[in-house]
């Protein structure tokens, strides 16, 4: 290995197999393009060394003892510094944790643990998931690795920038209304926000508890399917996980899409303001699936004003009801950005809130009644290529809301992936939305685009 | 009881929270309440008093496929 960047998930995982690579020497050229490349990106807040060179070297005995846990054995990975990993603080990125260790991992945390992977470290985020890219807080905010003028996405910034740049194959984010999605969409990498219940929270610090989504960001679609084997799976102490059987979500990835139906979401597409490059993108990435044997149909999803009301109001009460007691006696210590966001739960009232989740159960049955006629939804991953940090909105209440709340908001998985490049070399992505606990068929048609289109091949302008 | 004016109702739900705002913020977060506001009209939508928000903490199957 050399200091270039890491290899895939699935690249590595064939390479420990056949005894080309070994675990220490892979966790060592991450902590080498970590060390390399950190003092200008900032993904990480705490980089875990020691650990994980010991945990690498525990993986490369078993592996040489002919005791090879699975496919993600001895292979290094990062998280989004809310969840738990025993032994580590979880700071939230903000001063109100900075004190906090965690006494036991998070459920995700056990799972990829017993899988054999390798914890390198813990990822910057936007303050509890929350706040914005230019909050004055006690770490940096991460930077994106394809322009560093530009916004890395959030809330899982550190997340998207650590595997855009080549430090891990796979970090884990969360997704509230979007916080995978959008820093996968912005640094040019998959993420995938999975049903809700199909991945457990519990160890995560919440941000809004019927809206928080756990999930993978990995340089691949396969490399996506390769870890939600591993974190997919009922937990019975997360409230909101869900009793439903885990496929074998590799079986069927390589298998296309002739024969499947693509439901092209162009008016919430125009609804949400897409940029005109992004749907020229979008057209061209419904040209490739037709060519493959896809057939692509227009579908009219519930209205973007119905979604977000849905979306923010809860986000705003739950958000609220998490955070009071801090933002009535430590309001000082949380960044300006987070704050006021959180403030903003105040003014929902008990009656807006069961409304919301009232509407909620509407416009999730009109998402199932699309997904009832076609294999998945394609929309754009975001509405543009990421824009300069100083144009975030970073008000307390924004005036657009993201487009990927609305899945957030009915609980269907949405994968995001690259579909081109625009204007200034930045990626553009496009979306699969599928029906709940079908994260296999998505797997498929991502794959399937993924390769034929081979824009994941492309990565930043950094050093080699 | 009248319906307080939208200032009104901004001082109200802070005080109810307990929550106080530094001074040179109070216009911004207030922008932020009115634009809450519109979006909360849209919450509105007429339902039957049996549409109930029972979506459940557990995600149910996407039913025909």
């Amino acid at each position: 290995m050399t200091g270039g960047p890491v290899p895939s998930l699935a690249e590595a995982s064939r390479a420990i197999a056949a005894g080309s690579l070994s675990p220490v020497a892979l966790t060592e050229a991450a902590l080498a393009r970590i060390a390399a490349l950190d003092t200008a990106l900032h993904a990480f807040i705490t980089v875990a060394k020691e650990r994980a060179l010991a945990a690498a070297r525990a993986a490369e005995a078993e592996i040489r003892a002919g005791r090879r846990r699975g496919p993600l054995h001895g292979i290094p990975y990062a998280l989004k510094d809310i969840y738990d990993a025993a032994g580590l603080p979880t700071t939230c990125h903000s001063r109100l944790m900075l004190q906090t260790m965690a006494g036991e991992d998070a459920e995700t945390t056990r799972r990829l643990e017993a899988a054999g992977m390798v914890l390198i470290g813990k990822l910057s985020t936007h303050e509890f998931a929350r706040g914005g890219p230019t909050d004055e807080l006690p770490f940096p905010n991460a930077r994106n690795p394809w322009d560093p003028a530009r916004f890395a996405g959030g809330s899982s910034s550190g997340s998207g920038v650590a595997v855009a740049a080549g430090m891990v194959g796979l970090a884990l984010g969360s997704d509230t209304a979007g916080s995978i999605r959008l820093p996968a969409s912005y640094c040019g990498i998959v993420g995938l926000k999975p049903t809700y219940g199909r991945v457990s929270r519990r160890g995560v610090f919440p941000l809004s508890f019927t809206l928080d989504h756990a999930g993978p960001l990995a340089r691949t679609v396969e490399d996506c399917a390769l870890a939600m084997q591993a974190l997919a799976g009922h937990d019975p102490l997360d409230p909101g996980s869900a009793e439903e059987p885990v496929p074998d979500y590799l079986a069927g990835i390589a298998d296309g899409v002739a024969g499947m139906t693509i439901g092209r979401a162009r008016a919430f597409d125009i609804e949400s303001g897409v940029a005109e490059e992004t749907l020229a993108a979008l057209d061209a990435a419904c040209a490739l699936l037709e060519s493959l044997g896809a057939r692509v149909v227009e579908v009219t999803l519930p209205a973007r004003r119905r979604t977000d009301a849905v979306a923010q109001t809860i986000l705003l009460a739950e958000g609220f009801a998490i955070h009071a007691e801090w933002l009535r006696h430590r309001a000082a210590e949380y960044g300006r950005v987070t704050r006021e966001r959180l403030m903003m739960g105040a003014f929902v009232s008990g009656a807006d809130y069961v409304q919301a989740q009232r509407l909620r159960r509407l416009v999730t049955a009109e998402v199932d009644a699309v997904l009832g006629a076609c294999d998945a939804i394609l929309c754009a991953g975001s509405p543009a290529a990421a824009p300069l940090v100083e144009e975030v909105d970073e008000g307390p209440f924004r005036k657009a809301h993201p487009m990927t709340s609305a899945f957030n908001a009915t609980g269907h998985p949405a994968i995001v992936l690259p579909c081109g490049f625009g204007e200034g070399g930045m990626p553009l992505s496009l979306s699969f939305v599928g029906a709940a606990f079908d994260e296999a068929r998505l797997f498929r048609i991502a794959h399937a685009y993924e390769r034929a289109a081979g824009w994941w091949e492309r990565r930043p302008p950094l050093p080699a | 009881m009248p319906i307080p004016d939208p200032e009104t109702e901004f001082d109200i739900a802070l005080a109810r929270a307990g929550l106080s705002l530094p001074p040179e913020r109070r216009a911004a977060m207030f922008e932020g309440f009115l634009a809450w506001r519109v979006m909360r009209a849209t919450l509105e939508e007429p339902l039957p008093p049996a549409t109930e928000p029972a979506f459940g903490l557990r995600q149910k199957r996407t039913p025909g496929r």
